[in-house]
């Protein structure tokens, strides 16, 4: 859907009227700050974070996790759910994993996680790794396995190799199926990033949360899931941008809707 | 199965009259030019396993250097498989086979390569990385393939719509592009699985001039498989004549002899057209 000016505008009213309602009634204390923190303070707060340059090291730690748990579960997910995706056995091997790692509430295994891992960066890439890679390996699956056969005939009419093929046809099919499961991903990458950073030593975002939190620093916590949103928004638009980019032929112009 | 037992006593009378004009079962072929024989099948018998059903039974023919060949029968005769037993699409794992396929030219093994029924272009490529396709599959290297795939894709007339999707071209243009992508390989001989068949009349006409046109040129040594009489008289120098399933050879008609067959006959196999 096109938005036009209207649109903009109308979506732009209703959050800086739903700012202002939130300002006044903390202001005029009808609920108290404490709980809900005020705008204003916490715009304030958040240029102090920078400011005072506190919570670069934070964004650090946390910005290493979420990379290298995500990116190692998009590396795995994809690799494997291409080649479960079209080997039969493989995927009768790999499936009852996928359900069992899926149906489980990997918040409750976090403890055992940090018996294992330790309290450093390792336990929480895990974390984050087991977290997000079902969605990702599950879509790719089904990408493969949803793929046209005619079209891997044809291309062993032209005697490709079977790297080419799973290169420049399953995976190439895979690539919707891919983004929407990073896509999915994303948001349980977050959550599995602040609570892993919970139960972490003294770094990153999900710790200073934690903190602040248990002081009662609202506007300092508010500050900071906002940061979180506008990065969880940032991926988002990533994926999206890198979606618009590969999936041209998809677009609308040609017959597909 | 009624409009079967209806129709035999009309097909009995039919096949004589072709026999008459038939060349019989092929022999040594006699005129020089087209002396080599690029492709010999003889007693070929293909039974599927997973049914067990016999395909194709005791087919023969040959085919000589440059010639178009069509292998024409109703719908499911058996007319894919045998296109497919020759050009190694059909795996022993679906299928026995017996009898000798011998494909062979003075440089041992002759390229082949397969223009389906549907286009079976890759919808996320454009057209020209399409046509590049084949030859990046046999590790050419990407410039190289495109630079080749342009003269190719000049020749079906599709130079405008080098950076199209699949999807923004009719069917028709994707049948050219489908035929680009065969000929660009540089293909000894060239499998044509009902090519026009998915098309209205009016393109088939038009992609069936470009086909014509690009073959008889180029001189490549063509099978195409049709279920139309009209279009393998169009565009082969020889037809083969297959029964219903399992397939075996009825007749084999030389270009020549085409302009003789009599009208019911024409009309009868225009009924396969359904």
């Amino acid at each position: 859907m096109q938005k036009n000016f209207n649109d903009r505008l109308l979506s732009f009213l209703s959050v800086i009227i739903f700012i202002l309602a939130w300002q006044i009634i903390a202001r005029l204390k009808i609920v108290d700050p404490v709980f809900i923190g005020q705008p204003l303070e916490i715009l304030k707060e958040s240029f102090n974070f920078f400011a005072s340059g506190e919570i670069y090291e934070h964004i650090v730690a946390s910005g290493v996790t979420f990379i290298l748990g995500f990116s190692a579960a998009i590396l795995f997910g994809v690799t494997l759910g291409l080649l479960t995706g079209i080997n039969r056995t493989l995927y009768n091997i790999v499936s009852p994993y996928i359900f069992a790692i899926h149906s489980t509430p990997i918040v409750a295994l976090f403890p055992l996680i940090i018996i294992w891992f330790g309290v450093g960066v390792k336990a929480k890439v895990v974390i984050i790794f087991l977290m997000t890679v079902v969605p990702i390996l599950a879509n790719t699956i089904d990408g493969a396995r949803s793929m046209d056969a005619s079209l891997i005939k044809m291309a062993k009419s032209f005697e490709a190799g079977k790297l080419f093929i799973l290169r420049t046809i399953i995976f190439q099919a895979s690539v919707p199926y891919i983004l929407s499961g990073i896509r999915v991903a994303t948001g349980r990458a977050i959550i599995g990033l602040i609570i892993s950073e919970f139960y972490g030593y003294g770094k990153g975002i999900g710790y200073l949360v934690s903190f602040y939190g248990q002081t009662f620093q609202t506007d300092k916590l508010m500050a900071l899931v906002m940061m979180l949103i506008i990065f969880s928004f940032s991926v988002l638009k990533t994926v999206n941008i890198t979606e618009h980019r590969l999936l041209k032929w998809k677009q609308p112009g040609s017959e597909h809707i | 199965m009624s409009t079967q037992s209806k129709r035999s006593p009309t097909l009995l009378s039919l096949y004589r009259q072709l026999k008459q004009l038939s060349l019989g079962r092929v022999r040594k072929r006699e005129d020089k030019q087209y002396n080599i024989a690029m492709l010999n099948i003889k007693n070929l018998s293909i039974r599927y396993r997973s049914t067990g059903q016999l395909a194709v039974k005791d087919v023969s023919f040959d085919l000589g250097e440059g010639r178009i060949l069509a292998i024409l029968g109703p719908s499911g005769c058996g007319k894919t498989t045998i296109l497919n037993a020759i050009s190694g699409l059909l795996s022993r794992t679906e299928a026995t086979m017996e009898g000798e396929i011998v494909v062979e030219n003075e440089a041992g093994k002759p390229k082949m390569t397969t223009v389906f029924q549907e286009p079976r272009l890759l919808p996320w490529r454009t057209v020209l990385q399409n046509v590049a396709y084949g030859l990046e599959a046999k590790k050419e290297s990407k410039n190289e393939a495109r630079e080749k795939s342009k003269g190719v894709i000049a020749s079906v007339q599709l130079q405008k719509f080098e950076n199209y999707y699949p999807s923004q071209l009719s069917l028709g243009m994707q049948q050219r592009v489908n035929l680009a992508r065969a000929l660009v390989c540089n293909p000894d001989i060239l499998f044509l699985d009902e090519p026009f068949s998915a098309l209205d009349i009016e393109t088939k006409a038009n992609v069936q001039a470009v086909f014509k046109k690009i073959l008889t040129k180029k001189k490549v040594t063509t099978v195409f498989v049709t279920h139309n009489i009209k279009e393998a008289s169009a565009l082969a120098d020889q037809i083969i004549v297959l029964s219903k399933g399992p397939a075996s050879v009825e007749n084999i008609l030389d270009k020549k002899k085409l302009n003789e067959i009599p009208k019911e006959a024409l009309n009868y196999f225009e009924s396969f057209d359904e």
